[in-house]
């Protein structure tokens, strides 16, 4: 007969409280509430919900930070919000308004140290470009190339604007922290898109027209080559993370719930969201990512957050008889 | 794959974990209309523990499509100007 100590190669601990560490699969006796626990992993990642948004239900809003310390700013209600929102890895709260509001725009940077540049208003779009204290918002340089729809990577003293518009643009940019400077062009105009990385180290993926929305592009700082392809091809999708471990989730068309995470060569796909949906914004990492906002059809919108962890783990408590 | 629906509200976080996030496979809808598998006792388990109200499909589909009507309605309204920023939403239909 099999037991635990011999497919384990210990026996269950008997533990006052839920250990710090463990590996899949492993169960324990918790002594303070008298139940046997086990640690159940999930090797290609899960998403959890996550503390809903506060304030206006929206999209096209736009994302930075870390699933623990995350910031919300901007986005569609319609028309346009100023509205900021801080997430502390439970909660969302208020913080300072943009300048300008709008949507369609791109974010970059931490909680206390954003970045908000471009966005609407169409045709053109927008050139102003806002820093974020942790507190309050104020004017940086503007963009080169007033855009919307544009995607964005880096801090806010190194910041990445590319892409955008519609009809698409290949144009990129790099900040300094205080102004833009041309950078080298996307190969693939595109709007719509998703952007991961640094300023040195991009990552471009996804985006409009039909034809490119799976497309990648790696950006070194100064030239863009070709990735890996999405496994779902898609646009206004969010984006976290790296270039060599970067994160694809949500989208369109159709409205997906579909995550991907890509290693500098490839995308695989992993667990999808729990509500499918576009025009989000997303912040993290590859491992700890943030998902918020968006719209479950075009003009549905959520003030939904969810987690991804890669690899996910719950404790769950086994019921004995 | 056999479906059946329920109405939750969304809470935040905790309302769907990690683990039923993996095993059960959600698909979320205007109105906190929830898609789970059918005959899952995870999922079960996941609508008792948030005080879900299982709904027919027919009864689901009525609530997501009163919630796109009043966001097309919504949308309707908007000056002529935003309607060319945005897309009119569009039906959802249940499998």
């Amino acid at each position: 007969m099999s037991t635990y100590r011999g497919i384990q190669g210990f026996s269950v601990q008997n533990l006052t409280a839920d250990p710090s560490v463990a590996v899949d699969g492993q169960l324990w006796y918790n002594n303070a509430t008298y139940a046997f626990k086990i640690l159940n992993e999930f090797a290609t990642g899960a998403w959890s919900t996550g503390g809903n948004l506060v304030g206006t239900a929206k999209s096209e809003l736009a994302g930075a930070g870390t699933q623990t310390a995350g910031l919300a700013f901007g986005g569609s209600i319609p028309p346009h919000t100023n509205e900021t929102e801080e997430y502390d890895g439970s909660t969302w709260t208020a913080g300072g308004n943009l300048g300008t509001a709008r949507s369609q725009h791109a974010g970059a940077g931490t909680q206390t140290a954003g970045l908000a540049f471009g966005g609407n208003p169409p045709p053109t779009g927008s050139n102003v470009t806002e820093e974020y204290d942790g507190s309050t918002w104020s004017p940086g340089g503007n963009l080169g190339t007033a855009r919307r729809n544009l995607a964005g990577a880096g801090i806010q003293t190194a910041g990445l604007a590319f892409g955008g518009n519609d009809p698409a643009i290949n144009a990129t940019e790099e900040y300094d922290g205080t102004s833009w400077t041309a950078g080298g062009n996307l190969g693939t105009a595109r709007f719509r898109l998703a952007g991961a990385g640094t300023q040195t180290a991009g990552l471009a993926f996804g985006g409009d027209p039909p034809s490119d929305q799976a497309k990648t592009e790696e950006y070194d700082g100064s030239a863009w080559t070709t990735g890996g392809n999405l496994n779902t091809a898609r646009e206004f999708l969010a984006g976290a993370g790296t270039q060599t471990a970067g994160l694809a989730f949500g989208g369109t068309p159709p409205t997906t719930a579909a995550t991907e995470k890509y290693d500098g060569t490839s995308w695989t796909t992993v667990g999808s969201m729990n509500t499918a949906r576009q025009r989000l914004a997303g912040a993290g990492i590859q491992t700890t990512a943030l998902g918020f906002g968006g719209s479950t059809d075009p003009s549905t919108r959520t003030t939904a957050t969810e987690e991804f962890n890669s690899p996910g783990f719950t404790i769950n408590t086994l019921t004995t008889t | 794959m056999a479906y059946k629906y329920c109405v939750a509200e969304n809470w935040g976080k905790g309302f769907i974990d990690h683990s039923e996030s993996a095993t059960i496979g959600f698909a979320g809808f205007p109105g906190n209309v929830w898609r789970i598998p059918a005959n899952n006792k995870a999922a079960n388990l996941w609508v008792f523990k948030v005080a879900g109200s299982f709904k027919t499909k027919e009864e689901a589909q009525a609530i997501v499509d009163a919630e796109v009507a009043t966001a097309q309605a919504n949308w309707d309204a908007l000056p002529e100007e935003q309607k060319a920023d945005s897309t009119r939403p569009t039906n959802i239909v249940l499998e």
